[in-house]
């Protein structure tokens, strides 16, 4: 473990090569260039708060902010899920032709993503004195979302990224996953006060990313905290998936190189 | 002392008729549950690519690696280069070692001077070693003011000789070639094999891929000619000529003198 922390280290050249790499192909031809990152989320916004707030009825107070704080989570945790998949596949002539530690193209794509996702949340700080809405203390918690998404989403990113290797179902299998989750978590409605007792608690512990969007919620938006009991285990199962990821990754690597 | 020590090296691979299993086989691969009644998983042949391998390479030789299509001569250096991990046997490497690949990781929309600091960084450098290093790379590919353009609009002789510039001017240690020297005009052939004579010059080991047994010839001492992953002789370039041409079918005997002269 140790040793392939250092080697990570060695290679850190690499790995700002390469997220340097994704900013500068996605973005710098586009007209808009960096705009899009701003653009993805509030399309996606305007979107639902027509569907749900005018057509369904259902938006609560601030639905634009309200919205914007789950979908900003989600788009990063989407986005590097899913483009992590191909991460060692399309890489293959890469992989074939060098040595370098291969756990370095997953984590490129998660962190050119997490640097997106840095991006849009500054795009909240204009938006909450336009749109009136007190910060409290709370927002210096936001690192712990913010680090418990991490965790999840690179953990993930690593199991998905060398099973695809093996079985392109994977990669089905990880977009239908995306697709329920996002239906599953409280991205555009709340789940507060709508069910209680062992359900919610069950819920609570099995969708780590609602608690994480429910803290982002609580951390920016003045919204109540889940309860710290929560925080805690949605953090410790996405550490658990992290450590899963990078143990599953260890497993099939080099197995996963031959056969790419 | 040696640069390369290889003690009955053996590399595994899986055949299978699709490249592409069920979900369910990695799941019981992964658990090792219902291996046995699950008849996909049994179809996959095992094949050996090399095996019980054994050589030692003196810091400062250059050897050849001979051998007809699949005889694990690719396998070979990617062994040596770390991209494999052997599933027998023991390998010792001393310094860094440089698999001369073309493009290694280049990105189409990119410019040149871009793509050699990617290319520069996949292989290990820092950012400064790449400073230091850029101007000589940038004389060697010929390639002037194209430098600044994105390399989609390159010419493919133009791609191989930024990589190849890339690569020769990395100086490792130790040095694998895969088939690679036949890239370019032959000016740039002919500059190439100097630039390799000179890493040889200059004491560092070399190993190499190669069909041209012309060129083994004159860059090689020491030739070893593998054939269905084990090796069958390993000597002077010049007595390894004459065993590989009695291996070789007739046709490509035919087609290998004519290359001779």
């Amino acid at each position: 473990m140790i040793k392939n922390i250092l080697i990570m280290l060695q290679y850190s050249e690499l790995l700002k090569t390469l997220v340097l790499r994704q900013i500068k192909v996605k973005y710098k031809r586009f007209l808009l260039g960096y705009l899009w990152i701003w653009i993805e989320p509030l399309a996606t916004m305007f979107v639902l708060m027509f569907v749900v707030g005018t057509l369904l009825r259902a938006g609560t107070e601030n639905f634009a902010f309200f919205l914007l704080c789950g979908l900003i989570p989600w788009t990063f945790f989407n986005a590097s899920v899913s483009a992590s998949t191909s991460s060692l596949t399309g890489n293959a002539g890469l992989i074939k032709k060098v040595y370098f530690p291969r756990e370095i193209l997953p984590l490129s794509i998660v962190l050119f993503h997490y640097f997106n996702f840095l991006l849009s949340l500054l795009l909240l700080i204009p938006l909450s004195f336009l749109l009136e809405i007190n910060l409290t203390s709370n927002i210096f918690l936001l690192p712990i979302p913010m680090l418990t998404l991490f965790f999840l989403s690179y953990g993930l990113a690593l199991a998905f990224s060398c099973i695809t290797v093996y079985s392109r179902e994977a990669d089905y299998a990880a977009s239908y996953m995306l697709k329920i989750l996002f239906f599953l978590t409280p991205i555009f409605y709340s789940i507060e006060n709508k069910i209680s007792g062992a359900f919610f608690s069950t819920y609570m512990i099995f969708n780590p990313l609602a608690v994480i969007i429910m803290t982002f919620r609580g951390a920016l938006m003045g919204h109540e905290m889940p309860e710290i009991k929560y925080i805690v285990i949605s953090f410790l199962i996405s550490f658990f998936v992290f450590i899963a990821g990078i143990l599953i990754f260890k497993k099939i690597e080099n197995e996963a190189v031959k056969r790419i | 002392m040696n640069a390369v020590e290889l003690n009955n090296i053996g590399v595994r691979f899986h055949l299978r008729r699709t490249n592409h299993l069920p979900l369910r086989n990695i799941l019981s691969n992964l658990t090792g549950m219902g291996a046995q009644n699950n008849p996909r998983a049994s179809l996959a042949q095992e094949f050996w690519a090399v095996r019980n391998l054994s050589f030692a390479l003196a810091k400062g030789e250059s050897l050849a690696v001979i051998g007809k299509n699949g005889a694990g001569k690719s396998t070979l250096l990617r062994v040596i280069a770390g991209i494999y991990r052997p599933d027998e046997g023991e390998i010792i490497v001393e310094g860094k070692v440089g698999l001369l690949q073309l493009g290694v990781g280049f990105h189409q929309e990119l410019s040149g001077r871009d793509n050699i600091y990617i290319s520069g960084s996949i292989l290990g450098l820092k950012k400064k070693e790449i400073d230091k290093i850029y101007d000589d790379i940038v004389e060697f590919s010929d390639l002037g003011d194209f430098i600044d353009m994105p390399i989609k609009l390159y010419s493919s002789g133009m791609v191989s000789r930024l990589g190849f510039s890339i690569s020769m001017n990395l100086k490792p240690d130790i040095l694998l070639i895969d088939e690679v020297l036949a890239v370019g005009d032959e000016d740039f052939k002919t500059k190439c094999r100097e630039k390799v004579a000179h890493l040889i010059k200059e004491g560092r080991t070399i190993i190499m891929v190669s069909h041209n047994i012309k060129e083994i010839e004159v860059m090689c001492d020491r030739t070893i000619l593998l054939d269905k992953g084990r090796i069958i002789f390993d000597g002077p370039s010049l007595e390894a000529k004459a065993v590989f041409l009695e291996k070789l079918s007739k046709r490509r005997k035919k087609e290998a003198l004519r290359e001779i002269r």
